[in-house]
């Protein structure tokens, strides 16, 4: 469930992905935000999408939009999934 | 229980924020609501009476949440109101959660928390109109029985679902107390996740992703197309800020060009008030408490409240057309670097309109600190009530000079502005410190606002304002009248109007205080006079014109006649022969008000949106010391300078 930053070699930073393509989160490195975080759906296992790069950013997640300060993305591990180009074309999220 | 209808009756309306929460609560209730505080905090509690078909509710809005987790205080407060953990507060009857159909995900997470609370509960779709537009096919049905409870899904612009939702409500109502079925409890696994050592929200999200994918049967086209590209532009880098500037400049535009009619009318009707009183009343101590010291006070004050409504009316259809959420990401970058968050920016931006309406809207700010930090240096952004002030000294320092004079007025917005976020830094990095919390804010799709919500949020502000800010009004208008009355000093009959006026002025405690205050104001560049000027300003700055104009030998009514009172202080010269308005304290006086306090109203919304005087205190004190320090450096550096 939980993974480590050293060992998913694939995962990237939220901050670094560039705009478009699905995602999914992998893992939440920051204690001190992270029930904020999760209650809007930014948690472990849960579809998202950049729309906007940049410091701050915007993610799409499920039917809304978030704003995002880097401060925060980076800490947020996703993996990038080839699967659908497009969140929302799939009816549901991931799960593992 | 069914014959006997209990008056108390309580049914909760909770939900995300932006799932069209308070739009259901005023459609429900009309204008029949009462707002507050939460007791021991400054959380809006809002009620209203619902009218069912047999009996009459109270509907309490519920502040809006993202989950029961409590990440801001506003969420705590709810939280405890649900789950029945408030002292002060019974617990709901009846549970309507409000969920955005567009965004059902999430809004199902909330929902599954809040089953904890152990309420009938009936859910609400919203934001139809939408789902239906971007072919989001919602199967009620199927959600109700996955839910176990009743789900209507509402329409705002063809009115549907209402009666539903009364008849839902009726038939728990009906059903007594504890009898209505409770909806299903998602399993121990979903709550907790996995043999709850794992993720308590990856197993609700887990839950409620399974369940969209059951009930939403169809989805066509991208949603948001709309949001999407207006995004593009408004949280640009570069047009962003520019977009940001030009709908703020129209919301100031707007605020200036309308608020003067009612501004005059507010005026006059004081005046033709205070005349009136004086035809009715015998001439003597009543009569001028009544008209100078209560009317004249009061008046002063209440002439800025169409400004304050307008500004709370603007504010609230951009928040409701999605804009404002933009607005603090655009300027999230710039604020952080002083430690502010960029939701701080517009209230800091409003607060050259008024700094009562602004200091009220810092409520979108969800760190306590930063918003703190924001409420105590907002007041230094140069307000409306300042213009007056800034107008005469310009006019002053360079008559028929409209560069010049154009230039300084710059200067001293510019050095409110700046003295407003230098203060905000040290702040943060002294008695606050940390840096601000990280933006972290949902952008809600664009939408036209609401003017019925906008209207009722501006009635429902100024209410508040004008309750907090009365007393506190009334009681230092009748202290300012009292000091500038007593004692009385007796003169001969044959002077002017206007001198005895002045001489009475002087002789009073205002004058003596005034005149004892003058080794201290003297470094500044001031004499006597303008400290009786400084001193009668103390609860509304732009008092100090029609201060001058007494202690200058005009009487009050003198100060409209701008001219004759620059006449006036242009000849006014110490005992020495020298004038008075040099340069010098003319940009002392000016700077002195750029960044004194010198407004009670600010200081009782201060008091009441922090929940402590000492903060209203502090406020008054760093900024008088504040203006004291830069007012004595600008008179003693220009004297160095040669600058008489």
């Amino acid at each position: 469930m939980h993974f480590d930053i050293h060992t998913v070699n694939s995962s990237k930073r939220l901050s670094e992905l560039s705009p478009g393509g699905c995602c999914v989160i992998t893992d939440i490195g920051i204690p001190a935000d992270s029930a904020r975080l999760k209650s809007m759906g930014l948690c472990l296992g849960r579809t998202l999408e950049v729309v906007k790069a940049g410091d701050p950013l915007i993610v799409k997640v499920y039917g809304t939009r978030i704003g995002l300060s880097t401060r925060l993305a980076e800490h947020i591990l996703v993996e990038v999934c080839l699967a659908a180009p497009r969140c929302w074309e799939k009816g549901g999220g991931h799960d593992e | 229980m069914t014959s006997n209808a209990s008056p108390a009756y309580r049914v909760a309306l909770a939900g995300n924020p932006n799932a069209g929460k308070t739009t259901l609560f005023n459609a429900l209730t009309s204008m029949r609501m009462q707002t507050g505080n939460y007791a021991g905090t400054t959380v809006t509690k809002k009620s209203g009476r619902w009218k069912l078909s047999g009996i009459e509710v109270e509907l309490l809005d519920v502040p809006g949440m993202y989950s029961l987790e409590s990440a801001t205080l506003e969420e705590k407060v709810a939280g405890d109101v649900l789950l029945g953990k408030n002292p002060a507060f019974p617990h709901p009857d009846v549970l309507l959660v409000v969920m955005d159909a567009t965004n059902l995900e999430r809004n199902l997470f909330l929902f599954s928390q809040l089953t904890e609370c152990d309420l009938p509960m009936v859910g609400v779709l919203t934001m139809m109109d939408r789902a239906h537009r971007e072919g989001l096919d919602v199967d009620v049905q199927a959600l109700e029985s996955h839910l176990g409870c009743k789900v209507i899904p509402l329409r705002f612009d063809t009115k549907s679902g209402f009666d539903e939702l009364k008849f839902a409500v009726d038939d728990i109502y009906e059903w007594g107390p504890d009898a209505y079925p409770r909806p299903h409890l998602p399993s121990e696994e979903v709550r907790c996740g996995v043999g709850c050592r794992g993720c308590p929200f990856h197993g609700r999200f887990t839950w409620s992703e399974q369940i969209v994918s059951q009930v939403i049967r169809t989805r066509h086209a991208a949603p948001g197309r709309v949001t999407e590209s207006l995004d593009e532009l408004l949280t640009h880098r570069i047009w962003g800020v520019v977009a940001f500037l030009v709908v703020m400049f129209s919301v100031f535009y707007v605020i200036f060009s309308l608020a003067t009619v009612p501004m005059d009318l507010i005026e006059t009707g004081f005046q033709v008030l205070g005349d009136w009183l004086a035809g009715r009343l015998p001439e003597g101590d009543l009569q001028s408490l009544l008209r100078h010291g209560i009317i004249g006070g009061v008046g002063g004050i209440l002439v800025f409240l169409p400004q304050i409504c307008l500004l709370f009316f603007m504010l609230a259809l951009l928040d409701d057309s999605g804009y404002l959420s933009r607005a603090a990401f655009v300027m999230d970058r710039v604020m952080r670097k002083v430690g502010l968050p960029g939701t701080a920016f517009v209230p800091l931006l409003s607060g050259h309109a008024c700094a009562i309406p602004a200091i009220m809207s810092t409520r979108v700010i969800s760190d306590a600190r930063d918003r703190l930090v924001t409420i105590l240096v907002l007041p230094l952004t140069s307000c409306s009530a300042r213009i007056p002030v800034y107008v005469l000294m310009v006019t002053l320092l360079f008559p028929g000079r409209p560069l010049q004079a154009s230039a300084v007025l710059v200067g001293a917005y510019a050095l409110g502005i700046v003295s407003a976020l230098t203060v905000a830094w040290c702040l943060k990095k002294t008695i606050l410190p940390g840096e601000s919390q990280a933006l972290l804010l949902e952008m809600p799709a664009y939408k036209i606002p609401h003017i019925r919500n906008a209207l009722l949020h501006t009635w429902e502000k100024a209410l508040i304002f004008l309750k907090q800010a009365s007393t506190v009004i009334l009681g230092i208008s009748i202290l300012l009248w009292v000091l500038a009355t007593y004692p009385k000093a007796d003169f001969s009959p044959d002077l002017a109007p206007e001198l005895v006026e002045k001489a009475q002025l002087e002789y009073s405690m205002a004058g003596r205080i005034g005149k004892a205050m003058e080794p201290v104001i003297r470094p500044l560049g001031y004499d006597w006079q303008i400290g009786i000027g400084i001193l009668s300003s103390f609860a509304a700055r732009e008092a100090i014109i029609s201060g001058l104009s007494i202690v200058y030998g005009l009487g009050e009514e003198g100060g409209g006649d701008s001219s004759l009172l620059l006449d006036n202080l242009r000849q006014a010269t110490r005992e020495d022969g020298t004038p008075v308005f040099t340069v010098a304290t003319c940009l002392s006086l000016l700077v002195f008000y750029v960044l004194a306090m010198q407004c009670l109203p600010t200081q009782a919304v201060t008091k009441a949106e922090t929940g402590s005087w000492k903060w209203a205190g502090f406020q008054l004190l760093y900024m008088s010391v504040l203006a004291y320090v830069a007012a004595l450096a600008v008179y003693q550096g220009l004297g160095m300078l040669g600058v008489g």
